[in-house]
């Protein structure tokens, strides 16, 4: 039968440093014995989980979905999943250019949910200009790496974007 | 109050009206929070995007209230869109007086001579005028119910076949 290979990556909430992973490739193909996902950042470097000496991660062929331990921010990544056979050559690879954003989603959203909680702890804050132009300027942060990506296929803008929001996020006490 | 994916519909909406309503405000006077189409697109968006990863995550409605509220007056204009009107107004149950209802017949719809059918007056409080008398029909004397509708008791009448067109007008008191 002929294979199609796919899949598909995902953050939940409150697990930020988690890429999961899921197979959704189509068919089968006797020859596959082993997989493998390569993670690869704007400057061409490989995010592996801490004790992995390879550039890649071994995924399980039994196992469909992979959490994978290694989003210490926001990143912009070509992943590239590999079907590979016995004696490690590449059979199928598909690889996909995705933003992950939940570290600033995350903030954002506890920005909103500090600002109608009781008692509104961030009174004065939230009633100052400058909050509202910052919070505003970091969720365009989110959503220019969306368009970088999504629409630019631009892994650098969409990174650059993202590492602008880390440095709002980092530094939130000037900022909100 | 409208549900999470209401407002999720209801502040992009907001946000048009909003943005069309300080155009407006250049030329005939500043409205007064110019940044609200901003506010609007991201704390619609944040709840847009919570909804998207978990539409069970239990901050959503406090938020959805949020961004209700922030939507002003537009997001009424904009809930009113989306629904196709207002809010629902139930209204009270009417005190319905009793009303004569009208049946007109012809003397062809009798079932026979004497006896008209009708599951409609069956059990009622009858008034029958028969065209050509000005008075009503008396009861028992001229008229009776009975268990499918009326006979008349005019003796010698063949309303059926001896007066086919006179039309009677029977009316439901009760």
């Amino acid at each position: 039968m002929s294979f199609t290979p796919n899949f598909t990556a995902a953050q939940t909430i409150g697990l930020p440093s988690i890429l999961n992973l899921t197979d959704t490739s189509v068919g089968s193909d006797v020859l596959i014995t082993q997989r493998r996902v390569l993670i690869q950042k704007s400057d061409n470097t490989y995010l592996v989980p801490t004790g992995t000496t390879t550039n890649y991660i071994a995924w399980a062929i039994a196992n469909a979905s992979i959490g994978i331990d290694v989003l210490n921010q926001d990143y912009a990544l070509n992943i590239t999943v590999q079907w590979l056979g016995v004696t490690d050559n590449i059979l199928y690879a598909k690889t996909y250019l995705l933003d992950f954003t939940l570290y600033i989603m995350q903030f954002l959203l506890g920005l909103t949910t500090n600002q109608i909680a009781p008692p509104i702890v961030n009174y004065s804050a939230v009633n100052d200009n400058n909050y509202w132009i910052n919070k505003l300027t970091l969720y365009v942060q989110k959503l220019d790496a969306d368009n970088a990506v999504s629409v630019g296929g631009n892994i650098y803008a969409s990174q650059s974007a993202l590492d602008r929001g880390e440095y709002m996020i980092n530094n939130q006490n000037l900022f909100f | 109050m409208p549900t999470p994916a209401e407002v999720i519909s209801i502040y992009k909406l907001a946000s048009v009206y909003a943005s069309q309503d300080i155009s407006n405000g250049q030329i005939f006077g500043k409205r007064i929070n110019t940044k609200l189409p901003l506010v609007l697109q991201m704390e619609g968006g944040i709840l847009e995007w919570l909804y998207v990863q978990d539409p069970a995550d239990s901050r959503l409605v406090k938020i959805a209230n949020y961004v209700f509220a922030l939507c002003e007056m537009y997001g009424l204009t904009a809930f009113a869109t989306i629904t196709g009107g207002g809010g629902t107004v139930i209204p009270g149950m009417p005190i319905i007086p009793s009303i004569p209802y009208l049946i007109q017949i012809t003397g062809a719809s009798f079932a026979n001579a004497t006896d008209y059918n009708d599951s409609r007056i069956v059990g009622k409080n009858l008034v029958i005028f028969w065209s050509g008398i000005s008075n009503p029909l008396s009861n028992p004397s001229q008229f009776v119910n009975t268990s499918t509708g009326f006979r008349i008791t005019i003796d010698g009448v063949d309303i059926k076949n001896g007066a086919p067109e006179s039309i009677f007008e029977i009316f439901i008191l009760n």
